[in-house]
């Protein structure tokens, strides 16, 4: 007969469970898991169609590094306030945790700021998702990350404005833990999105034709 | 008496008058070492700096993560300077950037998320499912001119 093991994982936290892990947390990662194929087929669908656009504007033509490089920026920096709110609640330092809390929701936000002046900049350009399969792809892939960052901003501030309000239990603690993994994760898929669409997919232009990144990028 | 300097220079350099150099004890230099590889102890000594710092049912302090953070940052400045070099590295350049967002990715799962602190149940569940996509990604690309074998279907 199965017994439940009671054991103590090293947050201190009692997961009384067959494997030890809480099912609340075993369940986001199964999530998380699924959400990999999700954004997985995204990043597929836009290198597939990567270089067929008939029409411009093309990815040279509008993306633009500099900033894009601060938003990444912007988004790393808020993985790390959101593990040190995480690490701050688990000590029961409510007030520094809220702190971070509050400050990984302020980055999301200046990165979803960012967001929409692209997108807004890129509509100006002529470039919208029924422009081309440019278009179509990178509003689609970046659209849904979006949507993932607003929804984790939401969740946060959520939690920062009810649970933080009394003392910190275990519950809100696991509570904070599920919401900071799926903020990383946010993030692990931006770090590919910035690296695969702007860093390496710069160079696409009409057809197969390629422009200099250096170039491009002085405005020579 | 000798100044600090002068002590260890001559505990590290000077024979001990029995035609031996004072050499530090370490276990690589005992006849049988316990952990013997190809660089000694080095190997084993390493890994157990890692684990302690990172493992052994601990939770990593707030400057380690910021530490974590500042490399995090380090390499993106990296992967945005490569790429104003990019035509300087031509066909390496694409690699190079893969590299630095797959280390990127395996810091940011394995610290932040904590799964090098956790249970390895969890990577498990995680690396089934990254695997399936990747998985599923390299057949989409594979078969990418079944698709898409004309430019017809543009825009």
């Amino acid at each position: 007969m199965a017994q439940a093991a009671v054991t103590q994982n090293q947050h201190g936290h009692i997961a009384d469970t067959n494997t030890g892990i809480s099912n609340r947390k075993l369940l986001m990662w199964v999530f998380l898991a699924s959400d990999c194929l999700f954004f997985g087929s995204f990043i597929a669908t836009y290198l597939v169609y990567r270089n067929e656009s008939l029409v411009g504007p093309y990815p040279n033509e509008v993306l633009n590094i500099p900033v894009t490089s601060v938003s990444t920026f912007v988004l790393l920096m808020s993985s790390l306030a959101m593990v040190l709110a995480l690490n701050y609640a688990q000590k029961d330092r409510a007030g520094l945790a809220r702190f971070w809390l509050l400050a990984v929701a302020a980055l999301g936000l200046v990165f979803l700021g960012f967001q929409v002046v692209e997108f807004m900049t890129f509509v100006d350009e002529g470039l919208t998702i029924h422009q081309n399969l440019f278009g179509t792809t990178f509003f689609i892939l970046t659209g849904f990350h979006g949507l993932h960052v607003f929804v984790g901003v939401l969740w946060l501030l959520g939690m920062a404005f009810a649970h933080f309000k009394g003392a910190l239990t275990s519950r809100s603690t696991e509570d904070l833990e599920m919401a900071g993994l799926y903020w990383h994760f946010v993030d692990i898929v931006w770090i590919v999105i910035f690296t695969v669409i702007y860093l390496i997919g710069f160079s696409d232009g009409e057809g197969i034709e390629t422009i200099s990144h250096a170039t491009a990028i002085i405005g020579g | 008496m000798a100044n600090p300097i002068s002590r260890t220079w001559r505990k590290l350099f000077y024979q001990d008058g029995g035609c031996h150099f004072q050499l530090p004890k370490v276990d690589s230099a005992f006849p049988e070492p316990p952990n013997e590889g190809p660089f000694g102890d080095a190997g084993p000594q390493a890994l157990g700096w890692f684990n302690r710092l990172t493992n052994n049912g601990r939770v990593a302090t707030p400057f380690f993560y910021t530490i974590i953070g500042v490399i995090l940052a380090i390499l993106t400045v990296l992967e945005v300077w490569l790429f104003t070099l990019s035509d300087d590295f031509g066909a390496f350049f694409v690699p190079m950037m893969l590299l630095l967002a797959i280390a990127k990715f395996v810091i940011v799962v394995a610290f932040f998320m904590h799964l090098r602190f956790d249970k390895n149940l969890l990577s498990l569940v995680f690396a089934s499912g990254f695997l399936l996509a990747i998985a599923v990604f390299m057949i989409v690309l594979s078969v990418q001119d079944k698709v898409n074998p004309s430019p017809l279907i543009a825009p």
